[in-house]
């Protein structure tokens, strides 16, 4: 058994990939070695960006992936690893592997195990990010930036940022993932990400439980009673995420 | 500030109005403005009615000075009143918008004073959001009746989608419901806006991105279901609605004797919506899917009555029919459609395959082959597996059964006042509405 230890990177992939092609080795696992359990007797193979690998020959797989996988095939790498599955890493180097191997581009031969996992897997992280970017709760603080927490099953916090990047165009604020400790941090116009163990030191403006109480009382009455259809609710917007949403708290 | 007693009043006079949805305009971020559009729509919450909430939907007013009798702020009943000012919603809509509460305003009002003053107060409002306020968001108005035409399109130069409720399926309904208010008021708007959209004088690029839609009351008055789809078709086709909604009746008004007394089932609505999805998406017209002048059946789904009736077309192959085939099969999406016309040309597709692009097999196997295989139920059998399991659990039920029928499944109901006559798609609009 033979395992490739990379980074969780695109860049990690594409080293992977490079190795894999010039040494002729096709391995059973890609990991970067955090939470692994290895088999008995496995074989690991450390792929590090000072080797034969190195960014150079990386650019040369990712030129061949564009050119036979057209050009969203990159960011589908770097979004599929985005994702809470385990063995993402080897999913994405598979998926990679077969489109240089196939000469062209396979995301629509949902018929291939590989294929299909990989394309699903990506449609599960952006299907999520889709939901957050109407779940997540966003609260005013005094001196003005608006600051959200949330704990998503995915890792999509940079996905997220930037949709609220365009969206709050000269609005400071920042998002917490409380589940890995990752923040993005906007000044309006750009954007950082950093990690934080720390919960914030955040002081509410003035209006801002007046405004919570308008938005509950809104939420409360605009619902139709005689049509009363929980299960239904449950399933668009899912316990899990009610954590971090005001409305949905009991008085 | 907006209190919460008018915002409780506001909301609860607006929110029998369907459409939520802030789909179909992808207005782009503007550099130090507030807010984009999304061209999928976003949902920002759901309320334990299962209905998603995506805009602040509110009136500026409930003063109404019609009574139309269907309607929860007719001038007859006693409701507490209120107003809002242009600004004391564009602040809610900024500071809403800026936690993420909402993904824009759905503006509507009922007609306070007259059609011209109530359409100024939303011009207003609309042209204060985006020039004042500078909001950048999603913005849907709905367009009051008899209103004047240059105030209409003025507020749609502001808006992302406007909307003209049909509010009843025909012209003999309305003036029985809603006497002050006329075909030609609701219609008028609408082809003017269309035309300014579509029309060959278009200039304005960005003209009501999202488009126009509309909506109607199922179930206050006798139409049939067939009636309305026709009249769906026919609005769909020449004022290039992007949607209808139903709203089924819920009963309001108990002391009007031409009203039902109780609410229209739910699943009604859903096969009307069905239906409504066949028209749009899936290459179905208004005639194939209903009977002349009857109503949708409610234990199966429109696509799968189509199916049963056409057996003769069945089972397709999925290696080799056609896409406009493949949207016609029950359990069979556009989106399924769509993998399997691309997987296909890959390799040749058995079941197994089809599980694993996830297409849902359930109906489907019933009509399908995968390289000439077929693991489906032969004969009248089928419809055990096909029907709506609320059904099911009677027994077996025929599918066109007698108990179904109006008479008895919406019982309560008064006699219908005038009885109806089939008329063809054209005749929908121009004779009865």
């Amino acid at each position: 058994m033979t395992i490739f230890v990379t980074e969780k990177t695109v860049n990690g992939i594409l080293r992977a990939l490079y190795y894999s092609f010039t040494e002729k080795i096709i391995p059973d696992d890609v990991t970067d070695g955090s939470n692994y359990q290895p088999e008995l007797g496995a074989r690991f193979i450390k792929i590090t960006a000072d080797g034969k690998a190195d960014e150079t020959n990386a650019a040369r797989v990712a030129d061949a992936l564009v050119k036979y996988g057209g050009a969203s095939v990159l960011t589908s790498i770097k979004v599929c690893l985005l994702s809470c599955k385990n063995n993402v890493m080897l999913l994405a180097f598979n998926f990679a592997y077969k489109t240089l191997s196939a000469r062209k581009n396979v995301c629509k031969n949902l018929s291939d195990p590989v294929v299909s996992e990989f394309v699903f897997t990506e449609r599960k992280v952006l299907a999520e990010r889709h939901l957050m970017t109407g779940f997540l709760r966003f609260k005013e603080s005094e001196n003005g930036v608006i600051y959200a927490r949330y704990s998503p099953d995915n890792d999509v916090t940079q996905l997220l940022a930037q949709h609220f990047l365009q969206r709050f165009s000269g609005l400071p604020f920042i998002i917490h993932d409380v589940k890995r400790g990752v923040i993005a941090v906007s000044d309006g116009f750009r954007l950082k990400f950093d990690r934080t163990d720390l919960a914030a030191n955040f002081r509410e403006s003035e209006n801002e439980t007046e405004f919570e109480k308008l938005w509950k009382k809104y939420y409360k009455e605009v619902n139709v009673k005689e049509r009363k259809n929980e299960k239904q609710q449950r399933g668009y917007m899912p316990l899990r995420y009610r954590k971090f949403m005001p409305e949905t708290y009991e008085d | 500030m907006l209190d919460e007693k008018r915002l409780t009043i506001l909301t609860n006079g607006a929110k029998y109005d369907v459409s939520c949805s802030s789909s179909g305009s992808d207005r782009k971020f503007k550099s130090g403005e507030l807010g984009n559009a999304c061209l999928s729509g976003i949902c920002h919450s759901f309320t334990p009615d299962g209905r998603c909430v995506s805009l602040l939907k509110i009136l500026m007013s409930n003063d109404c000075v019609y009574d139309c009798a269907y309607c929860v702020n007719r001038r007859s009943l006693c409701t507490p009143r209120a107003t809002a000012f242009p600004d004391e919603i564009c602040e809610l809509v900024m500071q809403f918008y800026k936690r993420n509460y909402i993904e824009g305003l759905f503006l509507s009002s009922a007609v306070v004073k007259s059609p011209d003053y109530t359409m100024e107060l939303l011009f207003e409002t609309v042209r204060k959001l985006r020039v004042i306020y500078r909001f950048n968001g999603y913005i849907h108005v709905k367009g009051i009746p008899f209103a004047d035409s240059l105030l209409v399109e003025r507020t749609a130069f502001y808006a992302d989608r406007m909307s003209f409720n049909i509010e009843l399926p025909s012209e003999k309904s309305l003036k029985l419901l809603a006497p002050q208010k006329e075909k030609n008021a609701i219609i008028a708007p609408m082809k003017m806006l269309a035309a300014e959209r579509y029309g060959e004088f278009r200039s304005k690029k960005n003209f009501l991105p999202a488009g126009q839609t509309s909506q109607m009351i199922i179930g206050a008055s006798p139409e049939s279901d067939a009636h309305i789809l026709r009249l769906t078709e026919y609005m769909y086709k020449n004022y290039r609605l992007k949607r209808i909604y139903y709203s089924s009746y819920i009963p309001t008004n108990p002391d009007n004797p031409y009203l039902p007394l109780n609410p229209v089932p739910k699943i009604r609505e859903h096969r009307l919506y069905q239906a409504d999805w066949l028209l749009r998406f899936y290459g179905f017209t208004a005639e194939e899917i209903t009977d002349n002048d009857g109503n949708l059946p409610l234990e199966y789904d429109p696509k799968s009555v189509w199916a049963l009736k056409h057996a003769d077309l069945f089972p397709v192959e999925i290696n080799s029919a056609s896409f406009a085939m493949l949207v016609r099969v029950p359990g069979i999406g556009v989106r399924s459609a769509m993998r399997i016309v691309a997987a296909r040309k890959y390799a040749k597709l058995g079941f197994d395959d089809l599980k694993r692009m996830r297409v849902a097999l359930k109906r489907a196997k019933h009509f399908i082959t995968c390289g000439g295989k077929f693991t489906g139920t032969e004969g009248e059998s089928v419809k055990d597996f096909l029907i709506e399991p609320q059904y099911a659990a009677n027994g077996q039920i025929s599918m066109f059964d007698e108990r179904f029928s109006r008479g008895q499944l919406y019982a309560g109901e008064r006699p219908s006042l005038y009885g109806y006559s089939p008329s063809p798609a054209i005749s929908a609009l121009t004779g009865e509405l």
